[in-house]
């Protein structure tokens, strides 16, 4: 533990190096709630999903991926291969985590995603903001007053509950522009959702926007770059999907084959196949 | 006209506004309700009755401009910090005041990072920095960017002494916290969090700054309010009884606290300075140790000067037997209110021998040359008790800290060289001594501070000389009664802030001085005095501090009128006006800029109106007279402050010019030292540059320390009635360095060269150069050894040397209730240390002697 505390001290300290000055605003975390698959009973949760919120600048990620992938430096060489023993088992005690994050920039209406993983896709876009319709309901939720908005967007409805007593237009993924912070989100189907757990004051300067923007300029080891790639929000959307989907491609981007699981009576067979889904989904980009 | 002006922009706006032909442009400005100032970074958002139409940002001046396709129902501004703004129907041009509103969240979440920082509080998590072989808290508060720490276990944070030390919030040591810096574990600390210009009176937060740090040690959760005990015990040799024994045990709750510690050794160990007070909220303190007298109070012209060598650890030179003990207890009686109760003694032995030669030299040429070659043993008893009251309530601080002290003290010693002499002190001292403080907060910007400082001590100091056929007793008497009493009243007006602090002082001191000729008349007494001296000061001391654009300006004018008098002769009364300047302004949010102008007069002491001549060594008498001087200081400075990055740099120049209305004079018969004042006018002068540098890189993966120094000064003084001037130049540059790049190995070195020339009766130049460097290996977590190294070289006319290094090898085998260890000090058997040091006329070798080679092995219990 006291070497990983180290070597994530020294990450995070190498890290905050680069975070530059701006307007106070808020570190928010969320309970992130899915489906990853198509049909699947129950909910996946990741429970740190954090928004830091400065200056019109939204960063959305997952806390304990920020932490993995602040020591992987330390925990690979550019090779890929394990150079420190003890900081990689205790990066896999970190357990698995939500490997993507959202970067918006209100200000230029740019946006930026990144979807970590074997393969790794960087989306830069500009950001079109939801069209909301704010509605009279109210209701209080984990001690806060919020009000409902809805809107459709990138092919799923959504339902936001903001809180206007929280004066941030800042919200979970890229549900940004309304007049307050959004404290509950969710789609029609239930398929994802996001509840706020906790809000703290972010001192100025506090944002990983910056850090988490430099992230998506280059791999952090030399190994990843044939997993790199880049393009429009829709290019890396649909890349992603079939990558998921489709085993062959899959096959061709990564260079692995798929996995073959052992049954009953002992032959090796290929797993049954689930069709993940996404957050934006394919049906969007084929209308 | 103005308002027309006004109307211009705003038909222009309204003009463009409304001849878009299909949609409208939102335009305005957004300010603060209270100061008008224009708000950037505010979320401006159009709507269409329940569709959001439109948004976007403030800009630097507060303005926006949102251009909507369609129709605009209503439009909401919202800023973090202040008030939602909504308006229906809006008119094409808004100026929107929004009223200031805290934000209130219902939970807060803390995350694991190296450093952090919020507001003034930085923020250190310890397992960051802490090093394998740290032991103290002290150990790892060293390795904290802008903390120093001082063998004491006095802590100063950027430059300046903290001005509160606590431990989960509670002050239980007050100002001998060093105690705790040095004892207490550095595996039990989680957090170390430094609160920059703290103010500890709640009644005084937001209107009194300090600009003094505190630092407030957050334990790990399992030692949280449980009982901590701590023993080491070592043995050594040669010779066979070398010891070194401490045992502790603490326990830091919310509740109450105490820590009991006792501590023996006679291994050289520094025997009780982490017992002394440091500066601290309410004390001027002092860092200097003593070696006969614990309490400044306690010193008198009798009080011997014991050589102390602080370039080298005391385990390599001091000769003592020591033990000390300490009980400390604090008991919080209601929500703001404590009682802490302490118990202080210390006891020490110490023998030493040195042999030095000073040569004088003298205007006409000649020289003269004093050889001594001393032993001599001393021995001090100490005890303190005290009881420490302390209300902080919000608007009311009571605080009332009761002190009894005593000493008893005695040296011997014996030379030989120029004279063969002998040397006996005798210093019984005892004091009682009370500190009252109110403060009431009247309002938000206003308070009131009342204080009463009062103390009594009485000091029955004897020595007896005796070399050739002459035996020489000199005793003084002294009873010494201070009463500092004033009051302060803090408040502001139109963002001044003003502070007047009305004082009344009375100082009192009687004086039996006596010297007898043994050897002529046993029985008589050759020169006898009684005589009493007090001082009365009362005045006013009014400052104020306020901003003019960017920079902060302090003024501060305490005006005196100080009365002296001494019996039988007339009452000296005079005014004392010291007016201060400062000037401080942030450039950026870490870079600041200062600068300082003050003027001072003031004198050397109201007990220097005593006419009585005392023989404070065996060879020296001294005369004492009152000196007024004069004194005007210039600094400025450069400040840049990186927290997070953990970087520190300051470049500082001061200039400050001293004149006095008599000089300080020297007269030599032989090796007998007469010392005295002639009324003659003296001026000194003196300008110093220096550059501090201090950046820790990846936590305590590698840290650096760099400073640079140069001063030049004048001064004048009178030897052998002749008027001596000298300058003195210094160069100095030190470098320390800390270094971790393996998980096993740990360096430390400090390089320190300093350049000396010094103008007298011709021009002497001199050179020092001293590396003090360690290094640790830990091959495994529970197994570490180390290597210390102190190694001089110095060059002065006509002769150059370097002393032996002084090398200490270590080991310690650490297992989860026990560390076993094993130490060989100077492992090269070094048994002398030299020394060189050059003034306007005199220049002294000194030959100190060594503590030898020394194994000691020892067992660390903690529970």
């Amino acid at each position: 533990m006291k070497k990983l505390t180290r070597s994530l001290a020294i990450a995070v300290l190498f890290l905050s190096s680069s975070l530059s000055a701006g307007a106070q605003g808020l570190r928010v975390t969320y309970e992130y709630w899915y489906k990853m698959f198509e049909g699947e009973k129950g909910y996946r949760k990741e429970m740190n999903m954090t928004l830091d919120a400065e200056g019109g600048r939204m960063a959305f990620y997952s806390e304990v991926q920020f932490q993995k992938d602040s020591i992987e430096v330390f925990v690979f060489d550019d090779s890929g291969n394990i150079k420190n023993e003890d900081a990689y088992a205790e990066r896999l005690g970190m357990g698995t985590c939500f490997p993507e994050y959202q970067l918006v920039d209100l200000n230029k209406s740019e946006l930026c995603q990144k979807v970590w993983g074997t393969l790794q896709f960087v989306s830069r876009d500009s950001y079109e903001i939801p069209e909301w319709k704010l509605e009279d309901e109210q209701k209080e939720f984990r001690g806060y007053m919020v009000k409902k908005a809805s809107c459709d967007y990138y092919g799923r409805s959504w339902i936001a509950w903001y809180c206007e007593d929280i004066p941030v237009s800042a919200g979970p993924w890229l549900l940004h522009g309304l007049p307050g912070l959004v404290i509950h989100a969710y789609d029609s189907e239930s398929q994802f959702g996001y509840k706020c757990r906790f809000v703290e004051p972010l001192e100025s300067g506090g944002s990983r926007y910056d850090v988490l923007l430099e992230y998506c300029n280059h791999p952090r080891l030399k190994c990843h770059r044939k997993f790199w790639h880049e393009g429009s929000l829709e290019q890396m959307t649909k890349l992603r999907e079939s990558a998921a989907n489709d085993e062959e491609l899959y096959k061709q981007l990564t260079g692995y084959g798929p996995s073959y699981i052992m049954d009953k009576s002992g032959k090796l067979v290929k797993p049954e196949r689930k069709t993940r889904q996404f957050m934006i989904p394919m049906s969007y980009w084929k209308q | 006209m103005k308002a027309n002006l006004l109307l211009l922009p705003l038909l222009c706006v309204c003009a463009f506004g409304y001849s878009q032909e299909s949609g409208v442009v939102l335009e305005g400005r957004v300010r603060a309700s209270d100061d008008k100032a224009p708000l950037a970074g505010a979320y401006v958002c159009a709507y269409d009755l329940s569709r959001v139409a439109a948004y976007g940002f403030t800009d630097s001046e507060g303005c926006f401009r949102l251009e909507v396709k369609g129709k605009v129902s209503s439009m909401s501004v919202s800023l973090l910090g202040y008030e939602v703004y909504k308006a229906d129907s809006p008119s094409s041009y808004q100026d929107i005041l929004l009223k200031e509103k805290k934000l209130q969240l219902n939970a807060s979440k803390k995350t694991a990072e190296v450093v952090k920082q919020a507001g003034d509080t930085v923020t250190y998590y310890a397992q960051a920095f802490k090093e394998e072989t740290d032991r103290s808290v002290g150990d790892l508060l060293k390795r904290l960017p802008g903390i120093e720490v001082t063998q004491s276990g006095a802590i100063k944070h950027q430059g300046k002494p903290i001005i509160k030390f606590y431990v989960e919030g509670m002050d239980l040591m007050g100002s001998r916290y060093g105690a705790i810096t040095n004892n207490l574990s550095a595996d039990d600390i989680a957090k170390v969090e430094i609160y920059r210009d703290h103010q500890n009176v709640r009644a005084l937060q937001g209107i009194e700054h300090t600009g003094r740090s505190a630092v407030n040690i957050i334990l790990k959760e399992d030692v949280k309010g449980s009982w901590i005990a701590s023993a080491d015990l070592s043995l050594g040799y040669p010779p066979l009884g070398l010891f070194d024994a401490r045992a502790m045990l603490g326990r830091f709750g919310k509740l109450s606290q105490d820590m009991y510690l006792v501590k023996g050794n006679n291994i050289g160990r520094d025997f009780a300075s982490e017992l002394k007070e440091q500066a601290y909220f309410g004390k001027s303190g002092t860092f200097s140790v003593s070696d006969m007298s614990f309490d400044q109070d306690f010193r008198t012209t009798l009080s011997p000067y014991i050589q102390s060598l602080s370039e080298i650890p005391r385990e390599y030179w001091d000769r003592n037997s020591t033990a000390t003990l300490s009980l400390n207890h604090l008991s919080k009686l209601g929500e703001y209110s404590q009682l802490v109760a302490a118990v202080q003694y210390a006891y020490n032995f110490r023998n030493f021998a040195s042999l030095s030669s000073q040569k004088i030299s003298f205007a006409d040429g000649s020289s003269l040359e004093i050889i001594d070659n001393v032993s001599s043993a001393s021995a001090l008893n100490f005890l303190d008790v005290k009881a420490d009251y302390e209300d902080n309530a919000p608007n009311k601080y009571i605080s009332n800290n009761f002190e009894l002290s005593g000493q008893l003290s005695s040296s011997y010693g014996a030379g030989q060289g120029s004279l063969t002499y002998n040397q006996n002190y005798n210093l019984p001292s005892f004091k009682i001594k009370d500190h009252v403080t109110t403060t009431l907060r009247l309002s938000d910007k206003r308070s009131i501070k009342l204080e009463s400082d009062n103390f009594f001590a009485r000091n029955i100091h004897s020595a007896r000389y005796s070399y050739n056929t002459l035996d020489m007793h000199q005793s003084l008497s002294e009873n010494r009664f201070v009463s500092d009493n004033y009051a302060t009243f803090t408040g502001s007006l139109k963002g001044v802030k003003i502070k007047l602090q009305p004082r009344l002082e009375l100082k009192y001191r009687s004086e039996d001085a006596a010297l007898t000729d043994l050897s002529l008349s046993p029985s008589g007494s050759d020169a006898v005095s009684q005589e009493a001296v007090y001082s009365l000061l009362g005045g006013l001391d009014a400052s104020s501090q306020f901003y003019i654009g960017p920079i902060q300006f302090k003024f501060r004018l305490p005006l005196y009128y100080k009365l002296m008098k001494a019996g039988g002769c007339d009452a000296v009364g005079r005014f004392d006006l010291t007016p201060y300047l400062s000037l401080n302004t942030f450039l950026t949010s870490n870079l600041q800029a200062g600068a300082l102008l003050s003027y001072d007069r003031y004198d050397n002491g109201f007990e220097n109106l005593l006419s009585s001549e005392l023989m404070s060594t065996y060879r020296t008498k001294v005369k004492r007279s009152l000196v007024l001087s004069d004194r005007l200081s210039v600094n400025a400075y450069l400040d840049y402050r990186d927290y997070l990055e953990m970087l520190n740099a300051r470049l500082q120049f001061g200039y400050s010019s001293l004149s006095s209305d008599k000089s300080a004079a020297s007269m030599y018969d032989g090796p007998l030292l007469y010392s005295y004042y002639v009324d003659a006018p003296t001026k000194a002068d003196s300008f110093m540059c220096a550059l501090n540098l201090d950046k820790v890189f990846r936590a305590r993966v590698f840290s650096m320390k760099f400073d640079a120094r140069y001063s030049d000064s004048r001064a004048s003084r009178y030897l052998q009635g002749e008027l001596l001037d000298s300058r003195s130049r210094s160069s100095s540059v030190n470098l320390s360095l800390s270094l971790t790049p393996l998980r096993w190995l740990h360096a430390d070195a400090k390089a320190g060269y300093i350049y000396n020339l010094v103008d007298a009766y011709g021009t002497s130049a001199n050179h020092n150069f001293s590396l003090d460097a360690s290094l640790a290996l830990i091959p495994v977590k529970s197994l570490s050894f180390s290597a210390s190294l102190y190694y001089s070289y110095k060059s002065y006319p006509g002769v150059s040397f370097s002393n032996s290094p002084l090398l200490t090898l270590s080991g310690e085998w650490k297992r989860k209730y026990f560390t076993v260890f094993a130490e060989m000090r100077n492992l090269t058997n070094t048994r002398e240390l030299r020394s060189e040091s050059v003034s306007a006329s005199t220049t002294t070798s000194t030959s100190r002697s060594l503590r030898g080679r020394e194994a000691i092995v020892g067992i660390r219990m903690s529970l």
